[in-house]
């Protein structure tokens, strides 16, 4: 309990405060890949033309310099990040402003020579996904060979102390089963960090059932990652964590290494490729972005506005209305509310509950 | 100065990058030379949830669609 209002108050503070630190760039929304779950809906060609760096630059500049000094990271996302050309005239501009950067990755690019440049340019993360064992990642990714590309990816990237690494895997009902095996592969290249997500039914993935794991297979997944890390902490390899992406109750402190937090709007902002402010990619930016960098201040927007993400209230909608949670969860993250956000699109925690 | 420095003791710092290292979900790891950050001072307690007044609608705490956007 007391751990609980600890935390109540950590986050009333971060808010209160909302210290920029994260930001992602939609550099692009080309990409080499057709992904069944894409959030983002890319296109090879992408709809929108890349965005110029010196148009980032002009609304990441807006940021006081004395913000900047703190930790902060740019993570660049899109489509795929490693098409763009101009990644170390990027990563070298960030560094000079004091900035961090990491890439979100799907690996197909990524080998050793785009590994010595980027690092060259300052990269300090990367993400690479992996979304099962061959079949099922090819499937997941809509192009053959992408297991191949990523897995090359990942062994370039893993045991290189110069660079904050991950994989990231979205769990589904296809590959729920092959998650050991996983487990034995990327621990088995030196990954050390292994995050796993689930789907929402958004964007393409909102056609596909099988991406949706039931109840009963969400409990599975808990099981299985709480089983990790207590080998974790009792000298085992590879550390095991669900993402931020919902309130878990009793799975806690068993899955996460800090209790539930969605911080999008509270320290993570977002340049869309069109230029509109909000936070995470995958929020809906139609519903939730807080002007445009062509028209607004930046920094002055994220000090101003960001009000449905600071002042959660709104969430008291739907099966949050009257739900004894949602002062630790507030509503889940902002990704689960879309369209008319008459309601959670998911609850993670009555996923825990159901059956028990 | 003496104003500035008690509004930011009053307002509080952000522990997030002190005390929680965190990721967006689709994000990366922090960049690995950015790890820790200042501690806070004293930190604000109250949280929106906690005030008292009656909560603001969706549509009264959104910033409105843009009609159009000027072209980049």
């Amino acid at each position: 309990m007391i751990g609980t209002l600890l935390h109540r108050a950590f986050r009333a503070n971060e808010t209160a405060v909302h210290e920029l630190n994260y930001l992602f760039w939609e550099c692009t929304t080309r990409c080499n890949l057709h992904c069944r779950h894409c959030g983002s809906d890319c296109f090879a060609a992408g709809s929108d033309a890349d965005m110029p760096l010196e148009d980032f630059l002009r609304a990441f500049d807006t940021i006081p310099a004395a913000e900047r000094a703190r930790p902060f990271t740019v993570v660049l996302t899109g489509g795929e990040p490693l098409l763009r050309p101009d990644l170390a005239e990027i990563g070298a501009a960030l560094r000079s402003r004091g900035a961090g950067w990491g890439i979100v990755s799907n690996g197909w690019l990524y080998d050793a020579g785009m590994h010595q440049r980027l690092v060259a340019a300052g990269l300090g993360a990367l993400t690479i996904s992996l979304d099962g064992l061959e079949a099922s990642h090819d499937w997941m990714r809509g192009r053959q060979g992408s297991f191949a590309r990523a897995l090359k990816g990942i062994s370039v990237a893993a045991t290189d102390p110069r660079i904050n690494f991950d994989v990231v895997t979205c769990v589904h009902r296809r590959n729920l089963g092959e998650l050991e095996s996983l487990y034995g592969l990327l621990s088995g290249i030196g990954v050390r960090q292994w995050r796993i997500f689930t789907i929402i039914p958004i964007g393409r993935a909102a056609r596909d059932p099988e991406l949706q794991l039931s109840d009963a297979e969400f409990r599975g997944l808990m099981e299985f990652i709480k089983g990790k890390r207590q080998e974790k902490g009792s000298g085992g390899g590879m550390k095991v964590t669900f993402s931020c992406e919902g309130y878990l109750g009793a799975y806690e402190r068993q899955v996460r290494d800090n209790p539930y937090f969605c911080h999008a709007g509270i320290n993570i902002a977002s340049v869309l490729i069109d230029g509109r402010i909000c936070a995470c990619p995958n929020i809906d930016r139609d519903a939730f972005s807080q002007g445009s960098i062509y028209r607004d201040d930046f920094y002055q927007v994220w000090q101003e506005r960001f009000r449905p993400f600071r002042d959660r209230r709104w969430t008291r909608r739907g099966p949050c209305a009257d739900c004894k949670v949602w002062r630790d969860c507030l509503g889940g993250g902002m990704h689960n509310w879309h369209g008319a956000c008459e309601a959670v699109l998911n609850c993670h925690w009555a996923k825990t509950l159901a059956g028990k | 100065m003496l104003r500035k420095w008690i509004h930011r003791a009053l307002k509080g710092a952000s522990l997030t990058t002190a005390l929680f290292v965190f990721q967006a979900c689709y994000g990366t790891p922090p960049s690995v030379d950015m790890m820790g950050g200042d501690p806070g001072d004293v930190p604000a307690l109250t949280a929106p949830e906690d005030s008292p007044e009656e909560a603001p609608s969706l549509e009264e705490i959104s910033t409105p669609a843009d009609e159009t956007l000027p072209n980049p």
